[in-house]
């Protein structure tokens, strides 16, 4: 069972490597937003943070998952709104394995 | 001219054709933004930039996108099938050079072109599509704000060995401008 904190660490690491490569600064919060015009990833950003996350769970959770796929893409309310909308969503999904 | 944050929107001019001719037979962009699957040779591209050069018509309006910093041409965005009686539209955007994807032109060039469609040329509701795999895009528009789904064309083009889903999404003049405000 994995608990939402330790899903933020990860997003958090991943925040970090973004942030890295592309001389951004966002800010590792819950409250982070992840899109909107106030937000400093573009849209080809953030699916370069959703790979990232996607690549940090596999290797500490030794759990294949994909995050943006059509279900989140679908739903009402995007998932992808925050740091904390995305840590709950994808604990979520490590749970539903 | 449109001038934004990062990049420029100016009429399509006949020196973006060769460029433009390389976008248009990459089979990656061409997945992604569900354009025709044939090779284009540079005589059909030629003909195509005439017809879009020199349409009179004002129902489709194309621009070239610069970026500002390097004066480069980096892509096309544009108004297809305007009626003008309904206030309706189409519009589609392609940003041809990978190494410009990320830099957030996606949200520079689509605002200015929504600010000239409804501010300038009076329209009330654009539509476009995305294609339901496309993440860049599903990002886009939720950073965009205001769209609203209306539908889903099932299982409706083909590629990769598989029938894709498409999404038909709007945008109000009064739910972009909403968004632009919060």
């Amino acid at each position: 069972m994995k608990t939402k904190s330790e899903i933020i660490e990860v997003i958090f690491e991943s925040i970090e490597e973004i942030n890295q490569q592309n001389g951004t600064q966002i800010d590792k919060n819950p409250n982070t937003k992840l899109f909107g015009r106030e937000c400093e990833l573009d849209s080809l950003g953030l699916v370069n943070l959703i790979v990232s996350i996607e690549e940090n769970i596999n290797n500490e959770y030794n759990s294949s998952i994909t995050i943006a796929d059509e279900k989140a893409m679908s739903q009402k309310h995007s998932p992808f709104r925050t740091v904390d909308t995305l840590a709950d969503y994808v604990t979520e999904l490590l749970n539903e394995k | 001219m449109l001038k934004g944050k990062k990049i420029v929107l100016r009429p399509l001019k006949i020196e973006d054709l060769e460029r433009t001719h390389e976008w248009r037979n990459n089979i990656e962009l061409i997945k992604l933004t569900q354009g025709i699957r044939f090779p284009k040779t540079m005589e059909m591209d030629k003909e195509w930039f005439d017809i879009a050069l020199n349409d009179k018509s004002n129902r489709n309006i194309y621009f070239g996108i610069d970026e500002i910093i390097s004066n480069e041409f980096i892509g096309i965005i544009q108004l297809n099938n305007i009626d003008y009686i309904s206030g309706t539209c189409n519009w589609g955007f392609i940003l041809g050079e990978i190494n410009n994807r990320g830099r957030g032109y996606s949200i520079d060039a689509p605002e200015l072109l929504f600010d000239y469609a409804f501010n300038i040329l009076n329209l009330r509701k654009i539509t476009g599509y995305r294609i339901a795999f496309n993440k860049a895009a599903y990002f886009m528009h939720q950073s965009l704000g205001g769209f609203i789904e209306e539908g889903i064309l099932t299982k409706h083009v083909y590629f990769d060995n598989k029938y894709h889903d498409v999404i038909i999404l709007s945008l109000f003049k009064e739910d972009y401008q909403n968004s632009r405000n919060n």
